[in-house]
């Protein structure tokens, strides 16, 4: 009976079979002239996460000469490439800090030649592994230059997505006055105190990640500490991570970017404001 | 070892190629025993340890109740193997929940207390836990019964046949959970003439495509149901966030036990169905015949049925369905929000069971293809509203994400992430919608279409996959 089955499935697919071969080349060919029809239009990521593979991809695919690289979380995240020059990259991540972008940078750097790092060190959080392995595992990274239908930033629904943002662009993000208090109050209590845990915590990520561009040659390393809202800034918390990373990243020793932002305006107390994000980069420039 | 990572692959295409090699059942076996502590033991060796006593209990206790010439002998055998699974599941899932209910205190020292809140969850205890005692229950109604699935010659064949069906690897980590009924007799020598290629297509494109073009893509837009972030979150955007996550959940189990059934029928081993449409349920009672059918199959046989089933009066019926489903929610997790979960499910069975009659003659004027529509909505609100306790385990995070929902309809909603959530649940709509009408109508696809079909998954699979995420049933 099973026999009889698997014999009619085979000779059922036999015939269908080039046909769906090239139903499946169509589709890549398709894909592939709307890849090149839609070049020009910006990628609008799906999420934080796709946004973060989509750096490192066009990082290691060298889609763009990057000689001056910014690390670091979501904060330095909101500075735009656009912003800066051409060859100035952003490999800052949502959600997780300058020590994953360094761990890319260490990973390409047999291959690349970086002339300026400029880390933020306001948040310091574990690298996250898993996403550098699976970016340096995955079918884009060893495909991706010959057939770009693979890399993340030409899936379907992002380029979908892309095409409607780039037809209905969204007025730039504003919050309530709700949205800001909500996040604000949770910030604040994270700035308000650094318990001994998570002063041992944060000691050690700077520790590891100075250990990190330590190893980095010929590459000059400038950190920067981001501002915020000054009710968050002068917190305690955040005044001991501040000495703590001055003490780690010893400015004798280390080249500190120091820009100053008269009117700095903020979407929950830390993440600048599409505006202010311009501004800050426009200061920034100058000192790259 | 996860089913979406290229060890897998590798693992899984060296072990069909090594296991065809012989036409020998112990060779055979033997393969896949191996190839299932390697996919077990991949991140931590440590974890084989924990599964191959269970395995050896299991064997022992299952092989004396067969062997026990008297019946009151074997009864003791199978209870004592039941019993004695079941603290191995309590000690390593329950005791951490136990020990963070009793006082702070006792558990701040860095005494038992700490000791007990920190035990960790080995990967997979719930599914291979219940399917040894499925294999004692089995061993020891086959007893006394005609039909021999089971059959028990010595120790030895019976441990090796005992460690093969705890450790199969398709269904290892999270089921289907296996019957040994359904099992036992499929182990036999096979042939790779007989592997049924149409079936394996279909589960392993659909599975995939489920998982990590839908499932994973999902994960990253319902991320912000988190708490606190879903506060600051429109009430469209929770509700639409809400939706995504009961596609998400079905997509990612559902797709995680096809691409079980297709691994284990390149084997020739037939699992059973865990998934059958559950969101065109129109009853909760439908539902739970469609949803993670394993499970609720194995809960109603092994614990619905000996506790009286519907046999003793209306009752206890509500009474023995809000048991069933409220240790089915604890099977779940070790949080009380599981248990709160099966809860409401066990309420929602009884009520509909108290009520159908009367609920059926107050609507009866309303047609009979809207009250269908209406009842399907009904049931699926109820369940994705319910999914909310998986998501947040935390209880007070879910009354303040309701509050949200209620307050938050003047903040104007994030239309990407709406669209986004829309995008990918709509292929999990049109399947039930299509699984519908073929049920209704006997409404059929053209067999070429079927397959252009499958060739665009296979496509959206290679080009439009989510960030690889583990899958949410890993945690039970």
């Amino acid at each position: 009976m099973a026999g009889i089955r698997v014999n009619s499935f085979i000779s059922n697919f036999k015939p269908t079979f080039v046909l769906l071969a090239g139903f499946f080349v169509a589709l890549g060919v398709t894909h592939s002239i709307l890849i090149s029809y839609f070049s020009r239009v910006p990628v609008t990521p799906q999420n934080q996460n796709q946004e973060n593979f989509i750096k490192i991809e066009t990082f290691v695919h060298d889609l763009k000469n990057c000689q001056i690289v910014l690390l670091g979380s979501s904060l330095m995240a909101l500075l735009e490439e656009t912003y800066f020059d051409d060859h100035v990259c952003n490999l800052a991540f949502g959600g997780l800090s300058s020590e994953s972008g360094a761990a890319v940078v260490e990973k390409s750097q047999r291959d690349k030649k970086i002339n300026k790092l400029v880390v933020e060190l306001n948040v310091q959080k574990p690298v996250d592994t898993n996403m550098i392995e699976a970016s340096y595992h995955s079918l884009s990274y060893f495909l991706g230059g010959v057939f770009p239908q693979l890399l993340t930033r030409n899936q379907p629904i992002t380029m979908l997505l892309s095409l409607v943002r780039y037809l209905n662009p969204p007025a730039p993000k504003t919050v309530t006055q709700e949205q800001f208090d909500t996040m604000f109050k949770i910030h604040q209590l994270a700035a308000s105190s650094l318990d001994s845990t998570s002063e041992l915590e944060y000691r050690n990520h700077l520790l590891s990640l100075r250990h990190r561009l330590s190893k980095l040659k010929d590459t000059q390393v400038q950190v920067i500490w981001l501002p915020a809202d000054p009710r968050l800034a002068n917190a305690n918390g955040n005044i001991r991570r501040l000495q703590i990373a001055k003490e780690i990243f010893d400015p004798s020793s280390w080249t500190w970017i120091d820009v100053h932002l008269e009117s700095l305006e903020t979407t929950d107390g830390i993440h600048m404001t599409q505006k202010s994000a311009e501004a800050f980069s426009t200061k920034l420039k100058s000192f790259l | 070892m996860l089913f979406n990572s290229w060890e897998y692959g590798a693992l899984l295409i060296s072990t069909f190629f090594i296991y065809y090699l012989s036409k020998r059942e112990t060779f055979q076996v033997r393969t896949l025993v191996f190839s299932s502590l390697i996919f077990y033991g991949f991140n931590n060796p440590w974890l084989l340890i924990l599964l191959l006593f269970s395995a050896l209990l299991n064997s022992l206790t299952s092989f004396k109740v067969a062997k026990s010439e008297m019946r009151s002998e074997a009864l003791i055998w199978a209870t004592g193997g039941v019993t004695l699974n079941l603290l191995i599941l309590g000690f390593f899932k329950y005791t951490p929940l136990i020990a963070d209910s009793i006082s702070e205190s006792w558990r701040q020292n860095d005494g038992v207390g700490h000791f007990l809140t920190q035990i960790p969850l080995p990967i997979g205890i719930s599914f291979f836990t219940f399917q040894g005692i499925s294999l004692l229950v089995d061993v020891y109604r086959e007893r006394y019964s005609i039909s021999k699935q089971l059959p028990i010659s010595s120790l030895g064949k019976h441990s090796m046949k005992t460690l093969f069906f705890i450790v199969f690897f398709p269904q290892l980590i999270a089921g289907p959970i296996v019957k040994a009924h359904d099992f036992y007799f499929q182990i036999r020598p096979k042939f790779l003439k007989d592997i049924n290629w149409a079936f394996v297509i279909h589960n392993l494109v659909m599975g995939y495509f489920l998982k990590i073009v839908i499932a994973d893509n999902l994960k990253d837009q319902t991320f912000w149901i988190s708490y606190p972030y879903f506060q600051t979150l429109s009430s469209i955007d929770l509700l639409a966030m809400l939706l995504g996550y009961s596609c998400q959940i079905f997509a990612d189990f559902c797709g995680y036990s096809l691409i079980a059934l297709g691994c284990a029928e390149m084997f020739g081993y037939r699992l059973i169905q865990n998934f059958n449409w559950p969101y065109i349920s129109r009853s909760f009672s439908e539902f739970w015949n469609r949803w993670h059918i394993s499970l609720s199959s194995f809960l109603k046989e092994y614990l619905y049925i000996p506790l009286g089933g519907n046999r003793k009066g209306p009752w206890r019926t509500y009474l023995n369905l809000f048991i069933v489903m409220f240790l089915g929610g604890l099977w779940h997790g070790a949080a009380w929000s599981y248990a709160i979960w099966g809860s409401a499910h066990g309420l929602l069975l009884a009520l509909e069971r108290l009520l159908s009659g009367r609920l059926t003659k107050l609507f009866d004027w309303i047609p009979a293809k809207i009250l269908v529509c209406l009842q399907i909505i009904l049931v699926f609100s109820a369940v994705s509203f319910i999914w909310l306790l998986f998501r947040l385990p935390n209880f007070s995070e879910v009354l303040l994400f309701c509050k949200a929902i209620l307050n938050n309809f003047a903040i104007p909603p994030g239309k990407t992430r709406v669209l986004l959530n829309l995008i990918y649940c709509l292929p999990i709509f049109l399947l039930h919608i299509y699984q519908f009408f073929k049920l209704e109508r006997n409404f059929r696809i053209n067999p070429n279409l079927k397959f252009v079909a499958y060739v665009f998954m296979f496509y959206l699979i290679l080009t439009n996959g989510g960030n690889q995420g583990e899958f949410i049933y890993f945690q039970f």
